[in-house]
């Protein structure tokens, strides 16, 4: 039965469900227990669960995530938190040296079954050091899997799939939706990875996205629907592994594409996006596949800077005119 | 807390209370333990040069007290941890030297079928977690190694190896801080063991760091700690035997700075103009097999047929190791997707 | 059928020359028989062959520089079919490319195949030209999917205008181009073109291509025309009144810049007259009706090649003088295409002005999503009954209300006229 919940709060519940269910998950991370966690997330878990589960650390990402990696390939199932994904640079040695790696270059004798989670991209005025979307960053090394939902619903159901995966999961939380609400699925209902979510149907144009993005989209594709124009748009959601036919179905139906991300377009998901559709969907193109990002600087403090350094509803819109051939470049 | 047996290392035989250091039969065993892992080297040296072993490699020799005395008090279900000098952890905890030397030719019997190289020695149905890369990067593993340990209600502990390099890693200072606040409570059981071999690559300890006494770091993060003569195998032995016991019970993190020397170069060659021959010179005349073998031979436990005999019954399994991992066929070009991903996952592909 | 490649000849080579061939194409080849020189930084060395069979291919030529590893030429065994030959890149890639790419695409070309491989080269297993060849000088362009429809309906795309960038023959080029064969339409059709016939090509006919703006515009008018069943009433309007007050009204204004025009006292009437009848300012929804309590009037204007409906904002609430200006200055920049689209979109109610074209009376096509639209025809001077029937000359404009009849129905409209009549009919009403 659905219930009407916040990001925040479909997160907690899954968390509070896998500890219940598992006396091996952990929680480790700055500020998570007495604190109650910077984002509350994890609000009054350490008086329910104690303090050998719910572990405040000190501030060193590089240890408690390397720690958590080594408690992983004994067998527990530590969800790290990031106070930030900012601050997992400082532990990106062991992300990427060990956590994706370990496995492989021990010919197949431990996993590491873990799962590092925290708010990603852009907020309202965090400027340049707390501002990033690191999916492509992460969705660039084999071994690790990076997600990134955006409802509510999908928030639980694949943070429980993340942390009963044998493998480390970046969980990539839209830091600036953790008060938007949604229906959850009170059951235990775990969302698979690699399985993207349409997110509104239509004929005419795809906006492929993902994290706060999605939303954006589904407001430009009613601007859109006022020309006449029926977009539909695809919530990627696991963006390691991706729901490459998903993305190819729409645009074999609509024969045009637009895909749009927060991050820089440089080496981002909408490049791997688009060349996916030139791979297995060439012949089926109208138009080139068009990109809407980020512009390439560090993230700006004044706000009038920052919202012109995120993408806008406005440039999606023009990205599907063009892809229409309605407008031109 | 469930008690758990030593480990079946080869030390075993000899030494019915579970220690070594006591007899004069097991020192004679781990004796024979050092001189295949010299050997071993050697060998491996010389297949370098040949380019039968490809990458980076990284020898032991001249620091063999260190590894065999502490790994002589393993127990079953201990875990280890070390940096990229790895080779003679593997053959201290009882590896076939012919699955180890397959490794290093980069062959499917190797110890983590060829997908690891030198560096990346695991083993952990005999304890061993891993040679690791990058110094400095293993030891938080470590830490969490031992968090678990007790999580899950056993006695087991982790041994923690680290050079006097990764002691001025910042990952080090995290790591140990993790584990003096967790020891606190008896929840981290980590002997953390410093192989100081007076080098960081080319870089000695002088020039690393103002406060060269590398055991006082750890006083920083309220870890307990000592030296320990790491070219007498005797005096590590003696350590080892206390501290590791010591680590068993309290559950609280603890610290070795052994002293010993890499006679080798730092990898399988080097330009050596970061230290004189004369200073080779000094240390190989403390060479822990030599001085070893002198002891053992005033006790009158070991004598010159004997050592010829154990000589050439290491060389004869060095030699078998070498022909092994040269006859035995590389991965098959299948297995490049294999042991990737865990769960169901394992037969996924590129994604 | 084995590959040569350049061999690493020594320590750090990286690439090698090739310095002369001594096998020729076609010629048979013994294992160790040497094939060519090759030099490096270093010295000039023999590659000789480690197969046997025909030298089938060669594919580095003297000069090359050629990194290791990289195939040089290719052996065929005994028995062995022999591969496809690498083909010259398409043309077209050449013309477009950097000089890189055509250096590239000269070489390749220089390759001189055996006649039997030759004819094969540029068709497919269907038999269909290959886009290479059908656009070998450059000139056409085809998005993939116009292509595919191409092979599958077998339409020849030379006869085809590409209304794209740059000429690009796009999906909605070949639609038409299948509607005109009578062909199937598939899918939905991308614009109001594609169910008309094919250009006759005739003699003294010349083919314009659709703009953008006229094919978006067409669309929604085709849109509105077929789906919004329409009505229209018609009334006449006394404007004497009004051109006084508007004499009046622009002298004072004039030391300002403002000049008043007609248009915008009929704007103006028709937005306070919607007060009263705020069913006309809607839109039609999927959803339904959606009533607007302001009013966002969009104004016709009329382009060299299309037409576009500026918005001015909430014009209830604007004087007179404030919508003057808004609309002198929305139809400026819309002659310039500089509007913005959020200028001249959300419109809730639309006024179409044709007075400067001397039309008696007109009707319009309504501007969807919203409903209703007010066609204003020219000021006529012509007899008429004063007060006291007699004959004077009078002032008078016909206004054409046009509704979608879904939304509004014929009374409503009349009504709504009515008031609009009197409003300017007594056009201080406006000033208040």
């Amino acid at each position: 039965m659905p219930a009407t919940k916040t990001y925040r709060e479909a997160l907690r519940e899954a968390i509070v469900h896998e500890l219940d269910r598992d006396e091996s998950v952990v929680l480790i991370g700055e500020d998570i227990g007495v604190y109650g966690g910077t984002q509350l997330i994890t609000i009054d878990l350490l008086e329910r669960y104690g303090a050998r589960r719910v572990i405040d650390t000190p501030i060193c990402e590089g240890g408690f995530t390397g720690a958590a990696i080594g408690m992983a390939m004994m067998g527990l199932r530590p969800i790290v938190e990031m106070m930030t994904m900012n601050f997992s640079f400082l532990a990106v040695d062991q992300i990427i040296q060990n956590a994706a790696k370990v496995r492989y270059f021990s010919g197949g004798q431990v996993k590491v079954p873990l799962v590092i989670r925290g708010p990603n991209g852009g907020g309202a005025q965090l400027s340049a050091q707390h501002t990033h979307s690191l999916e492509s960053f992460y969705g660039h090394f084999p071994g690790l899997k990076v997600v990134a939902p955006v409802t509510p619903n999908d928030a639980k159901g694949m943070l429980l799939t993340a942390v009963r995966d044998d493998n480390c999961v970046i969980f990539l939380e839209s830091g600036a939706l953790y008060g938007s609400k949604g229906e959850v699925d009170e059951e235990d209902n775990p969302v698979p990875f690699g399985k993207a979510r349409i997110a509104r149907e239509g004929g005419d144009v795809t906006l492929i996205s993902y994290g706060r993005q999605v939303a954006l989209c589904l407001r430009a594709a009613e601007t859109l629907a006022g020309d006449g124009i029926d977009a539909e748009v695809i919530d990627l959601r696991s963006l390691r592994p991706m729901d490459e036919d998903a993305i190819v179905e729409s645009v074999k139906k609509t024969h045009r594409a637009v895909a749009v991300q927060e991050q820089w377009r440089w080496f981002g998901v909408a490049s791997e996006v688009a060349a996916i559709i030139q791979d297995r969907a060439f012949d089926w193109l109208d138009a080139p596949v068009e990109r809407v990002s980020g512009a390439e600087v560090p993230a700006p403090y004044a706000r009038n800077l920052e919202l012109a350094a995120f993408p806008n509803e406005q440039q999606v819109v023009k990205a599907a005119r063009r892809v229409l051939y309605w407008e031109e470049k | 807390m469930a008690k758990t047996k030593r480990a079946g290392g080869q030390a075993d035989a000899e030494a019915g209370d579970g220690r070594v250091g006591a007899g004069r039969e097991g020192l004679v065993d781990v004796y024979r333990q050092m001189v295949l892992v010299r050997m071993f080297e050697e060998s491996c040296q010389r297949s370098f040069r040949k380019g039968a072993i490809g990458g980076y490699m990284h020898l032991y020799t001249g620091e063999e007290a260190v590894a065999a005395g502490f790994l002589a008090h393993v127990w079953e279900g201990d875990k280890v941890i070390t940096g990229y000098r790895d080779h003679a952890h593997a053959l201290l905890l009882g590896c076939d030297p012919r699955a180890v030397m397959a490794e290093l030719y980069g062959r499917r019997a190797g110890l983590s079928k060829g997908k690891g190289g030198s560096m990346h020695l695991f083993a952990v149905d005999r304890g061993l977690w891993g040679g690791y890369g990058v110094v400095g990067g293993h030891i938080a593993l470590g830490v969490g190694f031992a968090y678990a340990l007790r999580y899950q209600g056993t006695d087991h502990i982790c041994q923690l190896y680290l050079g006097d390099g990764a002691l001025q890693t910042g990952a080090f200072h995290e790591a140990a801080n993790l584990a003096g606040l967790w020891g606190r409570d008896g929840n981290c059981p980590v002997v953390f063991i410093v192989e100081n071999n007076q080098y960081a690559m080319g870089t000695s300890v002088e020039r690393s760091t103002a406060m060269t006494d590398l055991a006082a770091k750890f006083d920083a993060y309220g870890i307990e700690r000592e030296k320990v003569d790491g070219m007498d195998l005797e005096a590590v032995i003696e350590c080892a035997a206390r501290v590791t016991q010591q680590v068993r019970e309290s559950g609280k993190p603890y610290a070795v700075e052994a002293v010993t020397y890499r006679l080798a170069p730092h990898g399988a060659a080097d330009f050596a103009k970061y230290r004189t021959k004369e200073e080779v010179a000094q240390w190989r005349e403390r060479d822990p097999i030599e001085t070893l073998e002198r002891k053992l031979r005033e006790a009158q436990a070991l004598d010159a047929g004997m050592i010829d005999e154990i000589r050439s019954g290491v060389r004869n399994e060095v030699q078998t190791a070498v022909e092994f991992a040269a006859g035995s066929e590389p991965p098959a070009e299948e297995e490049l997707y294999a042991d990737f991903l865990a769960g169901a996952d394992e037969d996924v592909g590129h994604q | 059928m084995p590959e040569v490649i350049m061999p690493k000849m020594g320590d750090g080579m990286e690439e090698g020359t090739l310095a002369k061939w001594l096998k020729s194409e076609g010629d048979k080849v013994e294992i160790d028989d040497v094939l060519a020189e090759i030099e490096t930084d270093k010295a000039t060395m023999e590659l000789t062959a480690e197969d046997a069979g025909i030298l089938q291919e060669i594919i580095a030529s003297e000069g090359d520089d050629v990194p290791v590893g990289e195939a040089i030429a290719v052996i065929v065994g005994k028995g062995e079919q022999a591969p496809p030959r690498r083909e010259a890149k398409p043309a077209e890639d050449s013309a477009r490319g950097d000089g890189e790419d055509q250096a590239r695409a000269v070489t390749a070309t220089k390759v001189e195949a055996p006649e039997d491989q030759q004819d094969k080269a540029p068709e497919d297993e269907e038999g269909r030209p290959s886009p290479a060849e059908h656009f070998a000088d450059g000139s056409g362009r085809a998005s993939p999917i116009v292509r595919r429809l191409a092979g599958e309906h077998n339409i020849d795309l030379s006869g085809i205008q590409g209304t794209g960038p740059a000429g690009r023959i796009v999906e909605r080029d070949v639609r038409a181009a299948l509607a005109a064969d009578g062909g199937p339409v598939e899918e939905r059709p991308a614009d109001s073109t594609t169910a008309s016939p094919a250009p006759t090509g005739a003699p003294g006919t010349e083919l314009k291509p659709l703009s953008r703006m006229q094919r978006v515009v067409g669309e929604r008018m085709q849109q509105s025309w077929q789906q919004a069943p329409h009505h229209y009433a018609t009334v006449e309007v006394h404007v004497d009144e009004l051109l006084a007050l508007r004499q009046q009204l622009n002298a004072g204004l004039e030391a300002d810049g403002i000049k008043l025009s007609i248009n915008d006292f009929v704007m103006k009437a028709c937005a306070v007259a919607l007060r009263k009848f705020p069913k006309l300012n809607s839109l039609w929804t999927s959803e339904g009706i959606e009533w607007h309590a302001t009013v966002d009037l969009a104004m016709a204007v009329a382009l060299e090649d299309g037409l576009i409906t500026p918005v001015i904002k909430d014009v209830a609430n604007k004087t007179l003088s404030g919508i003057s200006i808004a609309a002198k200055e929305l139809a400026s920049r819309a002659r310039e295409g500089k509007l913005e689209p959020h200028e001249y979109q959300g419109g809730t109610f639309t006024v179409s002005n044709m007075g400067m074209y001397g039309v008696e009376s007109f009707t319009a096509i309504v501007n969807p999503p919203s409903v209703a639209i007010v066609a204003v025809s020219s000021l006529i001077r012509r007899p008429g009954f004063d007060a006291e029937d007699n004959v004077v000359p009078q002032h008078t404009m016909k206004l054409t209300v046009g509704s979608d009849h879904r939304a509004v129905n014929g009374a409503e409209n009349a009504l709504y006229l009515a008031e609009l009549k009197r409003l300017l009919e007594k056009p201080l009403l406006l000033t208040v």
